[in-house]
């Protein structure tokens, strides 16, 4: 009966919001942090591989490279984002 | 020789110890030779679960200080033929065993049991480091709730950090009204994020507290579809393919054998750069 009532709550829109699909995209979300930021070595090796790459097309000085993986909002939801800042020093040869 | 397999979860209260009195008792009752030890050192409760509290002599610190055999403090279950438990210890602390004692213990115990079922305490310090020391698998116990679901994340990226990969999942407490009315997360929600080998999904269930009470083991009352449960997970432990039987678990075994045929694991290679955690 309650699980009757709870259904029509649901499909009248009083309690639209599904809570397991909720905690779903939360824990998601959270986990992507915690994964990363308990993990000793995960963005030192992560900013050594992007360096290398960019190294192929531009030079850069060698502490300017900052890597982050962030939260922020977008449209209304929180993202996990990554952040690179790398000042360039010069382009590599011709274009 | 004996396979080592912890019982674990980060959070507290989730069911290590129920599920690990369960699975011991149903592994006997199989006809394997089995010992359980309590590895919550402090806040023993494995032999109450069993009934077994009012036969405790030594225990499991008694063994590793040397002051007796380990067949010794091993307590024979009179009911069910094959099981053991190794009592924690109630007086002392966590910090009177090492890892390496007991991944000493368990190769001895090896040699004697088929299996060896590990008690974890709750948390990520020195307990879990001692409980996990000796293991070749593990089974996370997790309850559908996020933070559960979040301990458990963390202990798996601990243990793969330790070199164990092996990893084995039950959810526990499992409410099929709640899920059908999308306020809990399924076995499959759960099993997306932690992405382990899905060995049994147990029902909340009036059942496991009378039980308790009793000291007696669910899963030995046949008449009980939750005993059917255990019962199935014993017989994966042991390595058979047995078929999920709620509609739910049927559901669920296909699409755990499909991800693993196709590798649809983007959230594990995340974990493979842990190589070593300081902090726990
Ligand atoms: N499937 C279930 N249905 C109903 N109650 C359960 C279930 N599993 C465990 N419980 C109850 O939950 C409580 C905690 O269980 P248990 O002691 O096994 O957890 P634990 O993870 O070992 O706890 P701790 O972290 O303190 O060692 C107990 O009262 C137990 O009876
Ligand atoms: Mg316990």
């Amino acid at each position: 009966m309650l699980q009757i009532i709870n259904k029509l709550k649901k499909s009248f829109g009083q309690d639209n919001i599904e809570s397991r699909q909720v905690a779903k995209e939360r824990l998601q979300l959270v986990l992507t942090h915690d994964r990363i930021s308990t993990s000793n070595n995960f963005i030192e090796k992560f900013k050594a591989d992007i360096k290398n790459a960019v190294l192929e097309y531009v030079e850069i000085s060698d502490n300017d490279i900052d890597v982050r993986i962030e939260k922020s909002e977008e449209n209304g939801a929180i993202i996990s984002k990554l952040v690179a800042n790398i000042p360039i020093k010069n382009i590599k040869g011709r274009i | 020789m004996g396979e080592v397999i912890v019982i674990t979860s980060g959070k507290g209260g989730v069911g290590k110890t129920t599920t690990t009195a369960n699975l011991a008792t149903g592994l006997a009752l199989a006809g394997k030779k089995v010992a359980a030890l309590d590895l919550d050192i402090g806040l023993r409760n494995l032999d109450i679960v069993l009934g077994l509290e009012n036969k405790i002599v030594y225990d499991l610190v008694d063994v590793v200080r040397g002051n007796c055999d380990y067949n010794k403090a091993l307590i024979k279950d009179k009911r069910y033929e094959g099981l053991y438990l190794l009592p924690s210890s109630q007086i002392k602390d966590k910090t009177s065993v090492s890892p390496e004692e007991i991944k000493q213990l368990c190769n001895v115990l090896r040699k004697q049991f088929d299996y060896i079922l590990i008690d974890c305490p709750a948390g990520i310090e020195q307990g879990f480091k001692n409980a996990i020391a000796g293991a070749d698998k593990s089974i996370i116990v997790s309850t559908p709730e996020v933070s559960s679901v979040r301990d458990s994340d963390r202990v798996i990226g601990l243990l793969e950090a330790e070199g164990k990969t092996d990893n084995m999942l039950i959810i526990n407490r499992y409410n099929v009204k709640l899920v059908n009315n999308r306020d809990m997360l399924s076995a499959e929600d759960v099993n997306d994020i932690l992405m382990l080998d899905l060995i049994g999904i147990v029902p909340d269930d009036e059942g496991i507290i009378k039980s308790s009470n009793k000291g007696e083991p669910i899963i030995s009352d046949n008449k009980l579809f939750i005993s059917k449960i255990y019962q199935n997970i014993v017989r994966r432990i042991m390595g058979e393919d047995v078929d999920f039987i709620s509609p739910e678990e049927e559901k669920l075994s296909i699409i755990g054998k499909l991800k693993r045929l196709l590798e649809i694991n983007p959230l594990k290679k995340g974990r493979n750069y842990v190589t070593n955690n300081k902090q726990a």
